[in-house]
């Protein structure tokens, strides 16, 4: 099995998860063993787990019992991720709460959107070696 | 997912030590928080001691509860200390600038 990905193997992943709070391990996880066959280093690869479990504890608290979806589109050096509710919601994200700001720092890239009433947030973080 | 909150009471100090092990998030904070409760109401004793060495995660809801346990530790005139706090956890507590309100006795590292 290869280590990493190269660029015939580059995939996007994309999981489902019920709006309960089990299953916020399982996205770090995955997010995890991603940015692993990425290089992404320890401290890297914690910072993702953090920010992918703040994301889905944003989704779970305005999920109202339904569903989200993790696209994970890794590409040489750096990992996005784009978490997207799969119903329709009024509640936003507050800017201030202590998720997102978590998510801005540990993260390079993060915008939240709200096309038809689903809100999006998406996510990058660029291995550190290929940004020097 | 693997976490335990194991007490234990230092009748001599007067302290609660508790291990924290495994990962701690939106699923089982509340536990926590009720866990780290029920140890200062049944002692009326509210000094805490997290023995953070086997903490491998931690969120921003469960850092939110140790804050929500420091506001009812407090009202008991107490104090809450963590140690051997690994720098991946540490770093979550300075990015939110939480790090100032806990005690905090050094990382796993150091």
């Amino acid at each position: 099995m290869d280590n990493e990905f190269n660029g015939s193997n580059l995939q996007t992943i994309e999981i489902s998860l019920p709006g309960n709070a089990a299953y916020v391990s399982s996205a770090r996880l995955a997010a995890s063993s991603i940015a692993g066959r990425l290089n992404f280093d320890v401290d890297e690869i914690e910072d993702i787990k953090a920010a992918v479990s703040e994301a889905c504890s944003l989704f779970i608290e305005n999920a109202g019992g339904g569903t989200f979806t993790i696209t994970f589109a890794p590409s040489p050096g750096k990992l996005s991720m784009k978490f997207r509710l799969n119903q329709e919601t009024s509640a936003s994200f507050d800017d201030a709460a202590i998720g997102i700001l978590m998510i801005k720092a540990l993260m390079d890239k993060f915008e939240t959107d709200y096309k038809d009433k689903r809100p999006v947030i998406s996510m990058q973080k660029i291995h550190h070696e290929f940004s020097l | 997912m693997d976490y335990q909150i194991t007490p234990s009471y230092d009748a001599e100090k007067s302290v609660w030590n508790v291990a924290l092990s495994g990962e701690f998030d939106i699923f089982n904070s509340p536990e926590l928080k009720t866990e780290l409760n029920n140890l200062i109401k049944g002692e009326g004793k509210a000094e805490l001691v997290l023995d953070c060495e086997e903490l491998t995660f931690m969120d921003s809801t469960a850092i939110g509860t140790l804050v929500a346990v420091l506001k009812n530790v407090k009202v008991h005139n107490g104090s809450i200390t963590l140690k051997n706090v690994k720098p991946s956890v540490l770093k979550l507590f300075k990015i939110t600038s939480l790090d100032k309100i806990f005690n905090i006795a050094g990382d796993a590292n150091g």
